[in-house]
């Protein structure tokens, strides 16, 4: 079987992501792509959340990661909105329209309400 | 470029450059050796000034913080296992600086420890809440530099000068065995004490907070070759007290509190408080360090929003990050483990976390493609990797050593 290895410049892989707004909202934990045998290979989707740090990992790390980690969320982001790749990948959308930055979006809601939160 | 934050950058990094690991290390080194350590000193400062100075143009240049660096450059599994590491280490340290916060908070009010600890917490985490990076940097750098005192009082001990230069030379002041090994376990103990990774972490986080531009690395500079060099200054006017007062009657001390015998000494009740404001907010400036730099590692790990320059509520869980590490290390403390023994073991293990957190750094500050024109320069590459070979020497040597030496009492 022939193995295909694929540099990309710059660096995706593990970039930190920034929505329109400017906040962080994940890394690039994955990538998918799409083509068929013979076509050019294109960028399909980002892959962002814990379900991929599960597969990216081998052996007692993966379970001590799946141990405290017990999230399975997994957030597929449409190349489409990537607007920028370096040095820092950004999105022409907000992060919760994407399904991202969720969990700060309900901490917000309980820290607002501490006096100088 | 602004003269006034030029200045107060240059105050923050020499007053925020003692911390409890110094107040430890450096006693006890002193006490056993004399003079004889004062290289190791030198030798640190030199290298935390290069590596720091390269996170600094990186943040300022590529705007990213040493974590995402780290990711990004060794991949996910190796940033997870740097990630659990460093963050252990951090909250090590943390935990020996509220520890040390509260012998101070002591020392002052001569309350119950195990009520200051509260008392220590409770500051720690209104001041981290409330107040803003920069003002928080201000505060415990200008605060810090009352450390000064404890220079005023190794000069007015009139110490035996010619034995002072002396110590700037690695020398061997030892006949037996033994002693090799305790002084090869405070020379590195020494040296990692000033080339802590959580100083990285947080100055690069700080520089991002901050909006740093390219207009910013003079400041860079000077906070990092300057500020540094003060900062050691006063690391060495530790040992100099130390080793003049405790080396020649053979007195090992063993709590954070003795040093304050030199100022006390030398200008009386004055020089006793003036002192103890010093290391109060010189340890309590590195516990606020230490808890954020944990808190950035995780969020830049995992990609959060993190940051001290927006309400907590805007960045939820590096928020609940710091939190979590300031409770974890009360509750460590409150199980009655002595701050003291837990800076010689954070040290120690910090020193295996060296090649995870500096090599990321040092290729990234050789990368064009990231810096541009600001890429290092031949003299700066020179000297950050003789600092790498000499950093793997340190963190393979570092555990044997703690074993060996029995903690620098074999």
């Amino acid at each position: 079987m022939k193995v295909l290895e694929i540099n990309l410049e710059p660096r995706l892989m593990d970039c930190q992501i920034i929505d329109v707004d400017g906040k962080r909202c994940g890394k690039v934990d994955d990538l998918v792509f799409e083509g068929d045998v013979g076509s050019q290979l294109k960028i399909k989707s980002i892959l962002v959340g814990p379900r991929v740090w599960y597969s990216r990992e081998t052996g007692s790390l993966a379970a001590l990661l799946s141990f405290f980690i017990r999230s399975n969320k997994l957030i597929e982001v449409p190349w489409k909105y990537v607007v920028e790749i370096f040095p820092i990948v950004k999105l022409n959308v907000r992060a919760q329209e994407l399904g991202l930055r969720a969990l700060d979006t309900k901490l917000a809601g309980i820290l607002e309400r501490i006096p100088g939160g | 470029m602004n003269f006034v934050d030029l200045l107060l950058g240059f105050i923050s990094s020499a007053g925020g450059f003692i911390d409890i690991s110094n107040l430890v290390f450096n006693p006890q080194s002193a006490a056993k050796f004399g003079y004889a350590l004062l290289w190791p000193m030198v030798v640190g400062a030199i290298g935390i000034a290069v590596y720091a100075e390269m996170c600094g143009r990186v943040a300022a240049i590529a705007k990213k913080p040493v974590f995402d660096l780290i990711r990004e450059r060794t991949g996910f599994n190796i940033a997870m296992i740097t990630l659990i590491a460093s963050n252990i280490v951090n909250l090590l340290i943390a935990t020996a600086e509220i520890g040390g916060v509260a012998i101070m908070l002591q020392l002052f009010s001569g309350l119950s420890y195990r009520g200051l600890l509260f008392v220590a917490f409770g500051l720690l985490l209104l001041i981290l809440w409330f107040i803003k990076f920069k003002y928080l940097e201000w505060i415990f750098g200008i605060m810090g530099m009352f450390m000064v005192t404890f220079l005023v009082a190794a000069i007015k001990l009139s110490p035996n000068w010619h034995q002072v230069v002396l110590g700037f030379v690695p020398s061997i002041p030892f006949e037996a065995k033994t002693d090799m090994l305790d002084y090869l376990y405070f020379a590195i103990g020494l040296l990692g004490s000033l080339l802590m990774p959580y100083q990285v972490y947080f100055y690069s986080s700080g520089g991002i907070e901050e909006g740093w531009k390219e207009k910013d690395l003079i400041t860079n500079k000077i906070t990092t070759y300057a500020g540094y060099a003060l900062g050691a200054i006063l690391a060495i006017a530790l040992s100099i007290v130390a080793g003049t007062i405790f080396f020649p009657g053979h007195i090992q001390p063993q709590a954070v509190g003795t040093i304050l015998l030199g100022p006390a000494l030398t200008m009386g009740k004055v020089g006793l408080i003036l002192g103890m404001i010093g290391m109060l907010f010189s340890i309590g400036g590195a516990a606020m360090e230490t808890s954020l730099a944990g808190a950035y590692n995780l969020s830049q790990f995992f990609g959060w929003q993190w940051g001290k320059f927006q309400r907590p509520s805007e960045a939820p869980r590096f928020t609940l990050s710091w939190l979590i590490m300031l409770i974890v290390a009360v509750l460590v403390l409150l199980t009655g483990i002595d701050p003291v023994k837990i800076t010689n073991l954070a040290v120690i293990f910090s020193v295996v976390v060296y090649p995870l957190t500096y090599i990321p750094i040092l290729l990234v500050a050789n990368d064009k493609r990231f810096l541009g024109k600001h890429a290092n320069g031949r003299v700066t590459n020179v000297l950050a990797w003789v600092y790498l070979v000499i950093l793997l020497v340190v963190a393979i040597s570092a555990v044997p050593l703690l074993i060996l030496s029995k903690g620098g009492n074999g």
